[in-house]
């Protein structure tokens, strides 16, 4: 595979699938733990996704 | 079902999902990628360049899939208000422009070395180029306006009237010539395509689908906890507010 010509534009497309799912995955992980540090400021039971807020 | 509409119950079950979803994407992707990479044959005229198709293919239709799942949540969102389809709505539309970007990039790799060029400005490229506007749009849309309610309502009826596009999408290369190839998988007379590609092709379908699944419940989660937070916010402030008029109301009564 790797004698292949086009060799790079394979790994080039495998590369940017990477990043590109990795940037989303990444971007909502970051997302929920701000705010869940953001609701971890309110009192009561805000924090807890278990339960309605108040 | 119903029950899952409350979103409280959402995150509750969005808890339990998640991590067995991510788990069967994980395998499901590394599988795909082993039969993509090591089991599918190359291509008799496109050589090894063919495995480009793995990646491609799967994010083509996903981006397809993506905006036919936002225009059912922007139906839910204009005709019953629900605010779990305002947010699966939010949600998918940055997954969307993701998986719609990957499809226009990877394309380009693959049309490179097959076509001699990066680009053509054929009615499948420049449809697609359209979806991903269209993706970028409803983002900006759902950040420019403040209020959720309002900008659900007005992501909703811009999701709809973009919604137009995506027939035009799959049969583009029906409709008009085009240097893109017509579809070789969900056609009338059954697949064009050897079996040895086709089921590495629908395994990485999967696999997407699934992650984007994965994806949407967790965000989806994140506009839930978002709203809350916006709720908690509102009501703390006008709390403060409330505790600072009190002692000057009782003066204005005296």
């Amino acid at each position: 595979m790797t004698q292949d010509p086009h060799f790079l534009y394979i790994v080039a497309a495998y590369a940017l699938g990477f990043v590109v799912i990795g940037a989303m995955i990444l971007s909502i992980l970051i997302d929920y733990a701000s705010l869940k540090r953001a609701l971890a400021r309110f009192p009561q039971r805000a924090n807890d996704p278990e339960r309605p807020a108040q | 079902m119903r029950n899952y509409a409350n979103p409280t119950n959402f995150l509750a079950a969005a808890r339990v999902a998640t991590p067995i979803l991510a788990t069967l994407t994980g395998a499901l992707l590394g599988v795909g990628l082993y039969l993509a990479w090591f089991v599918a044959p190359a291509d008799y005229q496109q050589g090894e360049t063919v495995r480009i198709m793995y990646l491609h293919v799967p994010a083509a239709w996903l981006s397809m899939f993506i905006y036919v799942t936002m225009t059912f949540a922007a139906l839910g969102s204009l005709v019953w208000r629900h605010p779990l389809a305002d947010a699966a709505q939010k949600a998918a539309a940055p997954l969307g422009a993701g998986f719609t970007f990957l499809c226009l990039v990877t394309g380009s790799l693959w049309g490179k070395p097959m076509w001699g060029a990066w680009w053509v400005w054929d009615a499948r490229l420049t449809s697609v180029l359209v979806l991903f506007l269209i993706y970028l749009a409803l983002v900006a849309l759902w950040r420019t306006i403040e209020d959720p309610g309002k900008a659900a309502r007005a992501a909703a009826i811009f999701t709809l009237v973009g919604a137009v596009n995506i027939p035009i999408i799959k049969f583009s290369v029906d409709w008009w010539n085009t240097l893109h190839q017509p579809a070789s998988v969900f056609r009338l007379g059954g697949p064009a395509i050897a079996g040895s590609m086709l089921w590495p092709l629908l395994v990485m379908a999967l696999a997407f689908t699934l992650l984007f699944l994965t994806l949407h419940i967790m965000a989806i989660r994140n506009e839930i906890l978002r709203r809350r937070l916006r709720r908690l916010s509102i009501q703390t402030a006008d709390a403060d507010r409330s505790e600072f008029s009190a002692p000057a109301s009782l003066g204005t009564a005296r």
